[in-house]
């Protein structure tokens, strides 16, 4: 069983969690087009490499972000959603 | 409240309608008590209360934690942890940042809680967390026995024992393929774990306990 670390529950089963797609800002849903809802909802990068995810621990109910690489399946770092703003800042 | 009481249907639930009241009156008199593994040469047996019908009362959401606090209610830290609030004779679980589950002391007296449920109903603040309906979703068994952790492994991938788990530990995890939440209560002076789960799954449960005990 793969194990995945839940920055609040530690590492459990892969089976614990469910993934929630990509991380990407979202639109402003007062003035967006049509063509960028439809980007918004529809249009996945699909980049072969390391991406930003959210995923949730089920039996918990909380939501987090692991960065994973879309090759090799392999899940780099998990973090709080709080730590996002602050990585992105930094980078 | 005896409605609602009498509503439930969990394993047992045809020994609820003996008690429509919703507060048996005693620990030993009226609780449902099925033997999972029975005793064996040298190892007593494994045991699972169903205390589904007890008083229990979350709130969730923001707010939550600033309410309790107001009420000078010390809040449990880290998250994943029991806290037992003296004063009120209660036990405060906490589930996330701003989740938490309340439990009385004595399951036989569910006074102290009925009153802070109704403190928080009362209070008018805008902020306060919401409802979590504890009581009407979740259903609650205590599993315990010298081995328990020994068995709950065949189902649940955390490692349950004593030394690993210390009391008033809380994990949030899977067993029989659900979502549990399990408490480390120790409640009949026995090693055990208070569960929290779907109360629509509580008859899976309490089969899949069963089977596991018989295997």
């Amino acid at each position: 069983m793969k194990i995945m670390n839940c920055p609040l529950n530690g590492p459990r089963n892969i089976s614990e969690f469910t993934c929630f797609g990509p991380v990407h800002d979202a639109v402003d849903a007062q003035s967006a087009s049509d063509a960028a809802w439809c980007h918004y909802l529809f249009y996945q990068e699909n980049k072969a490499g390391i991406i930003r995810e959210w995923w949730r621990h089920t039996p918990s109910n909380y939501y987090f972000i692991a960065e994973r690489h879309t090759v090799t399946d392999e899940i780099i770092a998990t973090y709080s959603a709080s730590e996002l703003s602050r990585i992105e800042n930094k980078s | 409240m005896a409605v609602l009481a009498a509503g439930r249907r969990t394993p047992l639930g045809d020994l609820y309608a003996e008690h429509p009241d919703g507060v048996p009156s005693s620990i030993d008199a009226t609780l449902v008590r099925t033997t999972v593994v029975p005793e064996r040469s040298g190892e007593g047996p494994i045991e699972v209360l169903d205390l589904t019908r007890y008083a229990r009362f979350g709130i969730k959401g923001k707010g939550a934690s600033d309410w309790l606090r107001s009420k000078a209610i010390p809040l449990p830290e880290p998250v994943n942890t029991l806290a037992p609030v003296a004063s009120r004779k209660l036990d405060l679980v906490r589930l996330g940042a701003e989740d938490y589950l309340v439990l009385p002391q004595s399951l036989g007296e569910p006074a102290s809680l009925a009153a802070l449920r109704s403190e928080w109903e009362s209070d008018g603040r805008e902020r306060k967390g919401f409802n979590s309906w504890r009581e009407e979703v979740w259903a609650w068994f205590h599993i315990h026995g010298a081995n328990v952790a020994d068995f709950l492994a065949k189902t649940c991938p955390v490692d349950l024992n004593a030394d690993r788990l210390p009391l008033r530990s809380v994990v949030q995890t899977r067993v029989a393929q659900m979502d549990c939440i399990l408490v480390r209560t120790d409640r009949t002076n026995d090693h055990g774990f208070d569960l929290f789960f779907d109360v629509a799954s509580a008859n899976f449960m309490m089969s899949s306990l069963k089977e596991l005990g018989a295997a």
